[in-house]
């Protein structure tokens, strides 16, 4: 699982982290870079600017490891560095104008010519959504955070917030959901889990 | 699949917010509400349930380059602030070294300036040849200062080379007569030297693609 909640970072390599212990660098990554990867990969949808992130996390967490006061807020401080640098890259302009030559091409994701062909796939239905809607629903429904939160964040209100999650929903609903459904009543499903 | 009850309220349901209770009433008589929100519920579980994404390899050793880059300029930017003059001193040991090299073209000469040996002279021509070797080629292509930025590698040498700087500076100025110390000085500048032209020499085919 890809959520920050689902981690324990031994006290230890926290402690160690804080000393500048370079084993306990090495082991922090080891333990939280696939969960930064995982959040970073699925809210930006590049596998380069992703790895970009988990560098500049880990850099950062490693610099500034000392200034911790409370070894047990590693994970906390990590997730929240991270969550900004994908936000970073989300409004640079360079990120916008990729993403807008993608829509382009992706207009009409309900369309059936644009239907995913594995209705199953969750990546990419979550793939379709614009950017700052897959954050929204990250955010929320993987790491936990508030609309309240969220809003703060980006720099909006908790109802936008709530807007963008019921918008990717109605979109997620139609391309992941809704073939669930579909699989289930022709009976596909329980051929696949039995 | 379509219900009466619009999404967001269905999310705030399924998400335990304060919903009023008719509204959960509400979904709860409706079937296509229900299947609605059943369907809600699983995308919310197959996100939870999507693994995390291991890192490149390479991704680790470019995170230790970058720290060890950043220590490097940590610590230049403390041995300016510690020794602001450190740069005039590096002119000045440059200068000497010229002025030294040009007196030695003249063998004759050693006895009457008192100055070193011939194996020391040999010594600093040889860094007067390397410094060119290494600061000439930029000065020729008028790359403009700060395009051209050194790597790690030969920041580390750099401030090693002006770290002998210093202490030939302070030989110089107390007139120490040492000559053992300042052929073991001058011998190591050369060395830091040709590492540094090694260096360079090394990675001229990516400085030839950064500057076209």
């Amino acid at each position: 699982m890809a959520k920050f909640a689902d981690l324990q970072l031994d006290s230890g390599v926290a402690r160690g982290l804080q000393r500048g212990d370079r084993r306990a660098q090495a082991t922090a990554y080891r333990t939280l870079a696939p969960m930064v990867m995982g959040m970073a990969m699925r809210i930006l949808q590049d596998e380069g600017i992703a790895q970009e992130v988990v560098q500049d996390t880990f850099v950062e967490l490693i610099e500034k490891a000392h200034t911790l006061k409370d070894p047990h807020a590693v994970l906390g401080w990590v997730r929240k560095v991270a969550v900004n640098h994908c936000l970073m890259r989300l409004r640079s302009p360079w990120h916008k104008r990729r993403v807008t030559l993608e829509l382009v091409d992706d207009a009409d994701v309900t369309n059936d010519s644009t239907r995913l062909e594995d209705r199953q796939d969750i990546e990419r239905a979550l793939g379709t959504l614009p950017a700052e809607t897959r954050m929204v629903i990250w955010l929320h429904d993987v790491e936990g955070y508030t609309h309240k939160e969220i809003g703060t964040l980006l720099g909006r209100t908790a109802s936008y917030s709530k807007s963008q999650l019921a918008r990717g929903y109605q979109t997620l609903t139609l391309l992941y959901g809704g073939s669930r459904d579909d699989i289930e009543d022709s009976g596909i499903r329980s051929a696949r889990t039995s | 699949m379509t219900s009466k009850i619009p999404v967001s309220d269905l999310l705030a349901h399924r998400d335990g917010e304060h919903v009023d209770p008719r509204l959960s009433a509400e979904i709860e008589a409706d079937s296509e509400s229900r299947a609605h929100l059943k369907s809600l519920r699983e995308i919310k579980h197959a996100l939870n349930e999507l693994p995390g994404v291991e890192p490149a390899d390479e991704v680790w050793q470019n995170i230790d380059q970058r720290l060890r880059l950043n220590e490097n300029l940590e610590r230049q930017r403390g041995f300016k602030q510690r020794y602001p003059w450190a740069n005039l001193a590096t002119a000045a040991t440059v200068f000497f070294a010229a002025v030294l090299s040009i007196l030695w073209w003249n063998p004759g000469d050693e006895g009457v300036t008192g100055l070193p040996t011939a194996p020391l002279s040999d010594l600093v021509l040889r860094s007067q040849q390397l410094e060119s070797q290494v600061f000439y080629p930029q000065a020729k292509r008028r790359v403009p200062a700060g395009q051209l930025a050194w790597n790690s590698s030969q920041q580390a040498l750099l401030y090693r080379i002006a770290d002998v700087d210093s202490e030939l500076n302070w030989y110089y100025e107390d007139q120490l007569p040492d000559p053992q110390e300042r052929e073991r000085l001058w011998r190591q500048r050369v060395e830091l030297l040709e590492s540094l032209v090694e260096v360079q020499r090394r990675q001229k085919p990516s400085l030839r693609m950064a500057l076209y």
